[in-house]
C-alpha cells in the first residue's frame, strides 16, 4: 500500500498486544497479496492480465469487494470508479465494464482497456479487517492509522473518554474530533500533487481542496473521501444522502 | 525461500571474502621491497586512446617509479602528435614507426599497446616472447585463435598481459562488486546492459587521402575490427562475468547495418542474450542513433539492483518513511502521560504519498573511469613481477565471448565455446 502503518495499544498485556500486532501485519500483507496492481503474484495484477480474454473465477474476498465497488459507483453517481483507468470521456462513464457472474464468482471484463485499481479503498479495506481481528482479540482500545489518511478508533485514548484529534485547515482554525469508534479518511492533494483522477473526465482533480470524512465504515469513508475531491461540489450534497456519515470537513489551501 | 536465500547470503560472503582479496589489486608494500629500478615503458599505437594514455602517464605522474622511453606508430600525424605531447611535459622519447624495431632496439620493461584490434595479437605476442610485460587495449584480438594465441604467449613466457578494461581496477567497481560477490543485492536474476550513442562513428579522414578511410575507420570494417561488440560491448560484458564470477555458456545475437548505409560492414546496432549456467542472462544492446539511454549496467538482485556506471543501487525495500507527524505527536504525548489532539490533515500532511526513492550511491571518491589506476596497477605488477591471473582471464573470455556474440549475429543460431578456446 506504500504507506507507514501505525497501531496503537494501550493496557496492560504486553504479550497480547505483541500478537495482535503480528496479526495485523500479517493480514495487511496478506490483503496486499490481493488487492495490488502492481505486485506481479497479485490476484489483481493477474485479473488485469487475463479478465478480458476469458472470465476467471476469483477468491471470495475479491469478489465480494468487487460487487461492492460497483455498488459504490451507483451511491457515488460515478465519481468512485474502481475501473476508472479505463475512462476517458464522459461518455465512457456509464459503460458496463465488468459482468460478474455470482455462481462461479467469476469476472470479466467486457473492454480491453479495462484495470481494477483499489487504491482508493484498499486502506479502508485494510482496516475494516483490522477490526475484526480486534474484535476477536477483545481489544477495547485502539488506533491504527494508514499514513495519517485512513485512522480507525476503537474505544479510547488512556488518559481522555476519546482519541482526540484535530483537522487542520492551512488558515489556522482546527476543527477538534473527538472519536471513537470511527473510521477517518481524508483524500486530497499529496505534497501538492494531484493524484485521484475524475473518473468522467480522465483528468486528475487539481482542486485545493481536502476533504476529511467521519463515518463508523471504514470502506466508505475511503469510498466517500476520494468521491468528493472527484465530484463539483454542487454533487456533494446528493452523494452524501446515499451514506450514514458522522461528518465531513473540508478544508482549502491557498498554497 | 527466505532460509535459502540467508543461507546464499552467508555462503557468498564467505565466498566472497577470498574474492575481496583477489579483486582488490594493490600491490605497494611489495612492490617497493621488489625493485627501486624505474620502469621502462613504451606506448605503441598512438592514436587517440594511446595519447590520453600516454597524456596520463605524464600529467600525472601516476607513480614516480617509470619512465616513457618510447613510442611507436606507423601513421606519421599519430606519432608527430605524441612527440609534440611528450614534448609539452618536457621529455623526449625515442620514435619508432615499426614496433619490432622499438622492441628490439630499446629496452623497455613494459609496453601499452592501443592500436586497432587487429594489430593487438602479433604486437602482444612478439612483446611477450621477448620479456616485455604487456598493457593491451580491449577487446584481445580479431580472431578467436588470435585471442588463444596471445593468451599461450603470456602463460609459456611467464610475462604479464593485462588487458585494457579499465573497470577492474576503478573503485568504485571494485566497491560495488564486493558488494555484490557478498550478497548485498541478493541472488542475481538478471544482468542488463547497454551503450546508447548518437554518433555515426566516423572519424574524419584527409581530404586529399581518401586510401585512408579504412586506417582511420578501421572500427566500421570487419577485417579490423567486430564494430560494436569488440569496442564497446565487451566493456560491458566483461562487467557481467565480473558480477557472476563466470563466463556464459552461450549467447545468441541479432545486428544489422540499420540506419548508417554508408560502406561500413559491421553492424550499427546489436541485441545479444548471454546464458550463464545457472540460468541467468545478461540482455544486452547497442545503438548508433539515439544516446537518451546512454550506458549502464543493471546488475539485478531479489534484494536490489545496482547500476554501476551511474553509481546508484535501488533497494527493494527502500528505507522506511518517517513516522506520520500526527501519530508520532500522539504517541509521545501518550508516553509522557498528556490528552492532547493530534492534528491532522494540516498543511504539512502528505499522507499516502508514496517515498520517492531514487537510490542511494554506492561509492564516493572514485575520480575517472579507472584508466589512471590501471595504468598504476600495470606498473605496480611490472615490479612485483606477477599480476592476478584472474584478471588476464577475465580479460580473455570477454573478447572469446565478443567474437563468438559476432558468430551468432552471423549465423543466426546459439552459439556455445568450442573446447579449444576453453581455459580453465
Ligand atoms: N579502454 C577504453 O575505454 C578504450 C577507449 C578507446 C579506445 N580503446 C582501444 O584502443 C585501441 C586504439 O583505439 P583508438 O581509438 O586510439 O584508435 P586510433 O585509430 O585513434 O589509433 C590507433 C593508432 O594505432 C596506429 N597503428 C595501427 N597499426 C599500427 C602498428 N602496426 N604499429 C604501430 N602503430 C599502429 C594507427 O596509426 C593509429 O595512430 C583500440 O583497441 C580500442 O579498442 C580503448
Amino acid at each position: 500500500m506504500n504507506t507507514r502503518m501505525d497501531v496503537v495499544l494501550w493496557g496492560n498485556d504486553y504479550s497480547l498486544h505483541c500478537e495482535v500486532f503480528e496479526e495485523i501485519k500479517k493480514k495487511t500483507i496478506d490483503l496486499e497479496r490481493i488487492f495490488s496492481r502492481f505486485d506481479s503474484q497479485a490476484e489483481t495484477f493477474y485479473v488485469n492480465q487475463n479478465a478480458f480474454k476469458k472470465e476467471l473465477k476469483v477468491s471470495s474476498v475479491l469478489f465480494k469487494v468487487i460487487e461492492s465497488c460497483i455498488e459504490f459507483k451507483n451511491l457515488t453517481e460515478g465519481y468512485f470508479d474502481v475501473c476508472y483507468q479505463g475512462r476517458m470521456n464522459e461518455d465512457l462513464t456509464e459503460r458496463n465494464d465488468l459482468q460478474l457472474n455470482n455462481n462461479t464468482s467469476g469476472i470479466r471484463f467486457l473492454n480491453d482497456n479495462i484495470k481494477l485499481d483499489f487504491g482508493a479503498i484498499g486502506k479502508g479495506i485494510a482496516l475494516a479487517h483490522v477490526r475484526n481481528i480486534l474484535k476477536l482479540y477483545g481489544i477495547e482500545n485502539a488506533l491504527v492509522s494508514f499514513g495519517e489518511s485512513s485512522v480507525l478508533t476503537v474505544g479510547r485514548h488512556p488518559f481522555g473518554e476519546y482519541w482526540p484529534f484535530s483537522f487542520q485547515s492551512q488558515n489556522g482554525i482546527n476543527e477538534e474530533l473527538q472519536l471513537t469508534n470511527d473510521c477517518i479518511s481524508i483524500s486530497g492533494l499529496h505534497n501538492g500533487m494531484a493524484h485521484i483522477k475524475n473518473p468522467k473526465t480522465g483528468q486528475l482533480c487539481q482542486s485545493k481542496r481536502t476533504v476529511c470524512v467521519v463515518t463508523d465504515d471504514p470502506i466508505s469513508a475511503e469510498v466517500l473521501s476520494t468521491a468528493l475531491i472527484a465530484a463539483p461540489i454542487e454533487k456533494h450534497s446528493q452523494i452524501l444522502e446515499n451514506f450514514k456519515v458522522r461528518k465531513v470537513l473540508y478544508n482549502s489551501f491557498s498554497a | 525461500m527466505k532460509g535459502n536465500r540467508r543461507d546464499f547470503i552467508k555462503k557468498t560472503a564467505i565466498a566472497g571474502a577470498g574474492l575481496a582479496l583477489a579483486a582488490s589489486p594493490f600491490g605497494r608494500t611489495f612492490a617497493a621491497l621488489a625493485s627501486d629500478k624505474k620502469v621502462r615503458l613504451a606506448v605503441i599505437g598512438t592514436g587517440s586512446r594511446g595519447r590520453y594514455l600516454m597524456e596520463l602517464l605524464l600529467a600525472q605522474k601516476v607513480n614516480p617509479n617509470y619512465e616513457l622511453v618510447a613510442v611507436c606508430d606507423n601513421y606519421g600525424p599519430s606519432l608527430n602528435e605524441a612527440v609534440a605531447l611528450a614534448k609539452r611535459y618536457k621529455i623526449n622519447p625515442k620514435t619508432y614507426t615499426d614496433y619490432s624495431q622499438l622492441i628490439n632496439q630499446s629496452p623497455v620493461d613494459g609496453v601499452i599497446i592501443a592500436t586497432p584490434l587487429h594489430q593487438h595479437a602479433h604486437i602482444t605476442i612478439d612483446c611477450l616472447n621477448k620479456g616485455i610485460h604487456v598493457l593491451c587495449e580491449k577487446a584481445m584480438a580479431r580472431t578467436l585463435d588470435d585471442t588463444k594465441a596471445m593468451y599461450d604467449a603470456h602463460i609459456n613466457s611467464g610475462s604479464i598481459l593485462l588487458i585494457g578494461h579499465q573497470r577492474l581496477h576503478s573503485n568504485q567497481y571494485i566497491n560495488a562488486l564486493e558488494r555484490i560477490h557478498n550478497g548485498e543485492i541478493g541472488v542475481i536474476g538478471q544482468m542488463k546492459a547497454y551503450w546508447h550513442r548518437n554518433h555515426n562513428w566516423r572519424r574524419d579522414v584527409p581530404d586529399n587521402q581518401p586510401d585512408l578511410e579504412r586506417k582511420i575507420n578501421w572500427r566500421l570494417y570487419k577485417e579490423y575490427s567486430a564494430g560494436l561488440l569488440t569496442e564497446l560491448m565487451s566493456h560491458q560484458l566483461q562487467v557481467a562475468n565480473w558480477a557472476m564470477k563466470k563466463y556464459p555458456v552461450s549467447v545468441m545475437a541479432t545486428g544489422s547495418i540499420q540506419y548508417y548505409k554508408d560502406g561500413r560492414e559491421v553492424p550499427d546496432n546489436m541485441a545479444a542474450i548471454f546464458s550463464y549456467d545457472d540460468g541467468t542472462q545478461f540482455i544486452y544492446d547497442s545503438m548508433t542513433i539515439n544516446k537518451a539511454e546512454g550506458c549502464e549496467e543493471h546488475i539485478i538482485g531479489d534484494y536490489a539492483t545496482m547500476k554501476l556506471e551511474s553509481n546508484n543501487i535501488l533497494r527493494e525495500d527502500p528505507i522506511k518513511p518517517e513516522p506520520a507527524p500526527g501519530i508520532a505527536q500522539l504517541i509521545n504525548d501518550i508516553q509522557n502521560g498528556l490528552f492532547k489532539s493530534a492534528p491532522i490533515g494540516g498543511s504539512s500532511w502528505a499522507a499516502e504519498t508514496a517515498v520517492s526513492y531514487n537510490g542511494e550511491e554506492i561509492y564516493k571518491g572514485q575520480d575517472g573511469d579507472g584508466t589512471r589506476e590501471e595504468i598504476v596497477h600495470f606498473i605496480d605488477y611490472i615490479q612485483q613481477k606477477s599480476s592476478p591471473e584472474w584478471m588476464t582471464k577475465e580479460g580473455y573470455y570477454t573478447s572469446i565471448w565478443s567474437l563468438l556474440t559476432e558468430k551468432s549475429i552471423e549465423s543466426g543460431e546459439r552459439i556455445t565455446c568450442p573446447d579449444k578456446y576453453l581455459i580453465g
